[in-house]
């Protein structure tokens, strides 16, 4: 017989390292005569799309296109440390640090193009700067980058972001652990077969607090890939061991989700902005994966009526569980 | 991974020339995915390795004289598109489109499926149900052995050092096959146990049964009592039940990280029974 169920996961986790722990980024940008602009940092962008983030804020504040800047990242001999890809902290912390750069060197821009220009209330966009009240005091991008170098202002600005938190009480654990919460919820639609206790994945439906969704498809990848993730984590990733030796060394004897283990995820992003982040935005990288194995659990107990409590939800737990359930009915007198 | 000389061979003669010589110290190389990562783990030393698979007659799936010929470096896509297959044979169709992902079934052939003899085959208890025979060949001219009498351990086949694995015949199937997997996941795994069955049925009456199971055994097995269970009777879940039950009393499954025995045994009987109601048309469950 096959019996369906749906579970609920629902989680909230500290961004960065948090409890006193050092959490520290820097970014550094510089305009080139020719208007040319070079951002470095030392965030390794290792397929998440951290570079894809940090160039777009640089766009933004700039207003200049994505296309017309170089990155250099992750080079210990040209780029600035910005600490680890992880504790899904990049976007977070190395993003403000970026912020920071391309603000600073905006206002000098700004101040180069307020003598030209002779006003104050000047935008940034299409590659120009040009007065709100009078369009037409205007001033391309790159005239103003030659401007600025011949001008003698500093056409190189690095930022420095901290978040580093204080520690909690050592006596009680109270206290404010991390500078930010990132928060997520998941629906599993799951389908047990009860005769051999295999498991299929129908549907994941996901919400994810992203603070501000930087760039949205990226957002989405990152909670479809943590979704895969959290689904092999639930019912299939193993590390055998027996007497302490690895019984399964190769990565072809561990069950990562393959295309068709995968179900159709259904993305939802919320956007409630946090004060400490560039735009509002947050991470999303590891709350994309911490709800689903909760919630595909949970799922499973709404099926069969039983709690699975040993990773992963393998057939052979499930059926010896559903074998269990099915004796103890049997003890209890009919009707 | 060893030291050892790489030889392509281009005909048929030739390789069997070549075995002849060094068919001992020699593993012949039929797609490679069990040879190289045997190789590479120095599970396997050999001297030489031969490449078959530059030798044209071996490919190809033939009809002729109410038997298929299959040529034993066919790879396993291949058999998948077939349609001489698909209309005789579905289950082995069936049974090649379980087989890892595109990549290594572009790569794997039929012939280094079955004389790998892994117990846990995903062709050779389809071929099993199917009464295949391998055709072997060497200089001292052609046997064919019938699968059953193929296998003999994992890893272990009847093949003499000087022969070569060059075709699978299969009589026409009178009746209808059905293969069913377990694995661990939807692709990219071995089967944790795998059951084939093939009933030929008049009616509710069976006429014909064959039962076969993999990765329940050092080899992959035919149940021929099982089997007796069902010929000349109607069939209803409760034969096939009894049916299952006896199948897989004559399996003598292992615990592995991939499975416990009693789950294989268990599961196993479940897939056949879902594999004899769907060969017998009395639908899934």
């Amino acid at each position: 017989m096959k019996k369906r169920g749906v579970g609920v996961g629902s989680m909230f986790y500290g961004l960065g390292y948090g409890f006193s722990r050092q959490d520290i980024a820097s970014a550094t940008i510089e305009v080139c005569e020719d208007g040319s602009v070079i951002v470095r940092s030392g965030e390794v962008d290792f397929g998440q799309g951290s570079d894809t983030i940090l160039c777009q804020i640089t766009a933004e504040e700039l207003g200049i296109p994505y296309d017309s800047i170089q990155m250099l990242t992750a080079d210990t001999l040209t780029t600035p440390n910005a600490g680890p890809t992880s504790a899904s902290r990049v976007t977070y912390v190395t993003g403000m640090a970026m912020l920071k750069a391309a603000r600073a060197m905006k206002k000098n821009l700004q101040t180069v193009a307020e003598g030209i220009l002779g006003q104050t209330d000047l935008l940034f966009g299409d590659e120009k700067v040009y007065s709100l009240s009078h369009p037409e005091k205007i001033i391309s991008f790159k005239a103003l980058a030659k401007a600025a170098h011949l001008g003698g202002l500093p056409m190189v600005e690095t930022a420095w972001h901290d978040i580093t938190t204080q520690d909690v009480d050592p006596e009680t654990a109270q206290g404010d652990a991390y500078s930010a919460y990132a928060y997520a919820t998941q629906l599993a639609e799951v389908e047990v077969d009860t005769e051999t206790g295999e498991v299929q994945v129908l549907r994941i439906v996901t919400a994810t607090d992203a603070g501000k969704a930087i760039n949205p498809m990226n957002v989405e990848g990152q909670i479809e890939g943590g979704v895969a993730m959290g689904l092999g984590y639930a019912l299939t990733e193993e590390i055998a061991l027996e007497g302490g030796r690895l019984k399964t060394p190769f990565l072809g004897e561990y069950m990562i989700p393959t295309s068709l283990d995968v179900p159709p995820v259904e993305t939802h992003i919320v956007e409630v902005p946090v004060s400490t982040g560039p735009y509002g935005a947050k991470g999303v990288g590891e709350p994309a994966s911490i709800p689903t194995g909760p919630a595909i659990l949970n799922a499973i107990a709404d099926a069969l009526g039983v709690r699975v409590t040993e990773l992963p939800a393998k057939p052979e737990n499930l059926l010896r569980l559903i074998r269990e359930q099915e004796r103890e009915e049997k003890k209890l007198p009919p009707g | 991974m060893q030291q050892f000389q790489f030889f392509s061979v281009k005909s048929l003669s030739d390789a069997l020339r070549f075995l002849a010589e060094k068919g001992d110290q020699t593993k012949v190389l039929a797609g490679g995915t069990d040879l190289i990562p045997a190789l590479r783990e120095e599970v396997s030393c050999p001297a030489f390795v031969l490449n078959i698979l530059e030798i044209e007659g071996l490919n190809g799936v033939r009809e002729a004289n109410q038997a298929l010929r299959i040529g034993s470096i066919t790879t396993h896509a291949q058999l998948v598109e077939s349609d001489i297959l698909r209309r005789t044979c579905p289950s082995l169709l069936q049974a090649a489109a379980s087989i890892g992902g595109p990549l290594i079934r572009n790569r794997g052939t039929i012939g280094g499926n079955i004389a790998n003899a892994s117990p846990a085959a995903d062709l050779a208890s389809t071929l099993l149900s199917l009464e295949a025979e391998a055709v072997l060949m060497s200089q001292k001219g052609t046997r064919v052995v019938a699968l059953r009498d193929f296998f003999l351990g994992p890893g272990k086949t009847a093949l003499h050092p000087d022969e070569l694995l060059a075709e699978i015949a299969i009589p026409l199937p009178r009746g209808k096959g059905v293969f069913l997997k377990l694995g661990r996941r939807q692709a990219m795994s071995l089967s944790v146990v795998n059951v084939a069955v093939c009933l030929e049925m008049e009616g509710r009456r069976c006429r014909e049964a064959k039962v076969a199971l993999g990765s329940v055994a050092p080899t992959p097995i035919r149940c021929p009592g099982a089997e007796s269970l069902l010929v000349n009777q109607e069939m209803d879940a409760e034969l096939i039940g009894k049916c299952a039950e006896e199948a897989m009393a004559a399996s003598i499954p292992v615990d592995d990280h991939r499975a416990k025995a009693w789950y294989r045994l268990q599961a196993g009987a479940i897939l056949l029974r879902r594999a004899l109601a769907q060969a017998a048309g009395l639908g899934d469950d």
